[in-house]
């Protein structure tokens, strides 16, 4: 405001020569100063970004090689590596992470899709409140992995009852975050639209659901972590095929470099998974505050 | 406008004819009768070229004996609920293009009255009348501006004038020609790409003006819009919101608790008593030098002016006073 105004309403003075040097220093200093400060700021945060990565790392190279942790069950960082590029080059660890990607994409989008609208209807509408709210809590604090013989009963052991734990794990974050941000959709816009005599279409769309994102945003990525959470975990009891599998079957074979290197790729893809979300939120909410 | 509404609206108005017959009590408590409002009719017309001098014998707003409360909470130990009383009894003309302000003690139902006005809520009893005919609803002859701006806070400053263009149906290319043009009346043309946060409180509520502005009402409803500024950009405002209504000749409603507001703004001020809300008295404010250079704060009839509703309002705000006093002590 006051800062924006500033350069407009106070042109520089075109270049007067004699006192003229005075200025442009002045203008150009911080510029010249900040380019190596920024670069130096920038170097400084990569710096700290990835210091305790690194430090991880090292401490993983080196606590088996010096003997400080037992070498067959905590091979160095380098040979869990390898084992990585072996997996991915003959293929396999390619067909697992497809295999767990398509459950885990699967379920957590039929859970947006079918929760963001009844989240927003029940959080507007208070007698559809009323009568889901009981079973809502109910099965909210029902965990997941718990209905996983129940899923495989009904199911079978096929991609069904996983993308359906997926889908049961992703519902919640999603649902309790929509029914709370409609709640709290300022009121004075409400009674600004009222006022307007928006029609309660047209009230959603341009007022209520525009209002909610940044929170449903908040519930999506929270149940991107528990679709990938609660998918490996379901994969290492019974599957033929996932990371989740790869990681329990490893063991089971002793492939230990092997296991460690599943383990690390389940974490690269939450993260990638996570980045993804945030790339999408900022896009779909522009607001910067 | 249904069947059903028309019939309702004229039983209505039978009964409230009736009622206005018969107790010479309403009388002393309301002290609006229809020749205050065509008298500050003929003030507004001959003091402010607002161009509409032709306002005829309806006014463009009346309250007729309006009462509105609410069902109280059950109240804990007794467990009965006591309807709480907003307003009981309020009449109030409002001629076309008259700048009426409406000041009342805090808790007396300004807010309520505006709601009313603004078609939000239905009067308990009485009729809200806006050219002659009941108010059933919202509708885009009315436009309101809030004391929190209400703007959204996911649009620039020129797409929340458009929302209200949106609103009203205004085809796409027309809405933005338009809402330029208005926030060029405020003088924000050069902000219309900012978000609501990157502006100053000040300027927010100028996009909220240049919003209700943009539909173009007959009537403007302002409530409290100015209450949560610094007192420097107030009085600009106040100052632009003049100018504002000078030049484009629209009727205002304007809510607040300041009576140096209420005063500096108003052709008619409109005391409210407290909690029920009654229109205590309506002063007319004759301010030779509104529009003009200078401050018209400093003036003497200023001072005349703001002693007269002050010794109005005071009273109502001691009563409220120990009227809270007494509640907190049942």
């Amino acid at each position: 405001m006051t800062t924006a105004l500033g350069p407009d309403t106070r042109p520089a003075p075109p270049g007067a020569p004699g006192p003229g040097p005075a200025p442009p220093p002045v203008a150009d200093r911080p510029r010249e100063s900040t380019l190596p400060r920024r670069l130096a700021a920038a170097a400084r945060a990569a710096l700290t970004r990835t210091a305790a990565l690194a430090l991880l790392l090292a401490l993983w190279e080196t606590a088996p090689r010096l003997g400080l942790a037992d070498r067959v069950f905590l091979p160095p960082f380098s040979e869990v590596a390898t084992a990585w590029w072996e997996l991915l080059r003959d293929g396999r660890l390619w067909d697992d992470v497809r295999a767990s990607l398509f459950r885990s994409l699967t379920g957590f989008s039929l859970a947006v899709v079918v929760t963001v609208p009844l989240g927003l209807l029940i959080g507007r509408y208070r007698p559809v409140a009323a009568f889901l709210g009981p079973l809502l809590e109910v099965f909210r604090n029902t965990a997941a992995l718990a209905l996983l013989p129940v899923f495989v009963l009904l199911l079978g052991i096929g991609e069904t009852s996983k993308v359906t734990i997926v889908l049961y794990a992703c519902v919640w974050p999603v649902l309790l975050n929509t029914i709370g941000a409609v709640r709290t959709v300022d009121p004075t816009l409400l009674k600004l639209g009222r006022s307007m005599n928006l029609p309660p279409v047209r009230l959603f769309q341009r007022v209520i659901l525009p209002a909610c994102l940044p929170a449903v945003f908040t519930g999506v990525r929270l149940a991107g972590a528990s679709a990938i959470l609660v998918l490996i975990a379901a994969e290492m009891v019974g599957a033929k095929a996932g990371l989740g599998f790869l990681i329990n079957n490893s063991q089971l074979n002793f492939a230990i470099p092997q296991m460690y290197a599943a383990i690390l790729t389940v974490s690269a893809l939450g993260v990638g998974f996570n980045q993804a979300l945030v790339a999408v939120e900022r896009r779909v909410t522009r607001r910067t505050v | 406008m249904t069947t059903a509404s028309t019939t309702a609206s004229t039983t209505a108005s039978t009964s409230a004819t009736t009622a206005t017959a018969h107790p010479a009590a309403t009388v002393s408590t309301a002290t609006a009768p229809p020749g205050a409002g065509t008298a500050a009719t003929a003030t507004a017309g001959t003091g402010h070229s607002t161009g509409t001098a032709t306002a005829s014998a309806v006014p463009r707003i009346r309250l007729d004996r309006v009462g509105k409360s609410y069902p109280g909470r059950p109240s804990g130990r007794r467990g009965a609920r006591t309807p709480t009383v907003a307003l009981q009894d309020v009449e109030l003309d409002v001629a076309a293009g008259e700048f009426t302000v409406v000041v009342g003690p805090s808790g007396c139902g300004k807010s309520t009255l505006l709601d009313l006005l603004g078609g939000l809520e239905r009067p308990s009893s009485g009729r809200v009348l806006l050219d002659g005919e009941p108010v059933t609803g919202p509708g885009p002859e009315r436009s309101t501006v809030f004391q929190q701006y209400a703007l959204l806070p996911w649009r620039t400053a020129r797409a929340n004038v458009e929302f209200g263009l949106e609103a009203a149906g205004v085809p796409r290319r027309e809405r933005a020609a338009r809402a330029r043009e208005f926030l060029q009346l405020v003088g924000l043309r050069a902000f219309e790409d900012r978000y609501p946060h990157e502006l100053s409180g000040g300027m927010r509520q100028r996009v909220a003006i240049a919003r209700s502005l943009a539909c173009d009402p007959e009537v403007l409803l302002m409530d409290e819009p100015f209450a949560a500024l610094d007192a420097q950009t107030r009085e600009t405002l106040q100052d632009e919101l003049l100018g504002i209504w000078q030049r484009t000749g629209k009727t205002v409603v304007f809510i607040t608790h300041s009576i140096d507001e209420a005063v500096l703004l108003g052709q008619r001020v409109a005391v409210l008593t407290s909690r029920p809300g009654r229109v205590k008295e309506v002063v007319d404010i004759e301010l030779d030098a509104r529009g003009e250079p200078g401050d018209p704060r400093s003036s003497a009839r200023f001072a005349a002016h703001r002693r007269q509703v002050w010794e109005l309002l005071h009273d109502e705000i001691d009563r409220a006073r120990t009227l809270e006093r007494e509640a907190v002590a049942a």
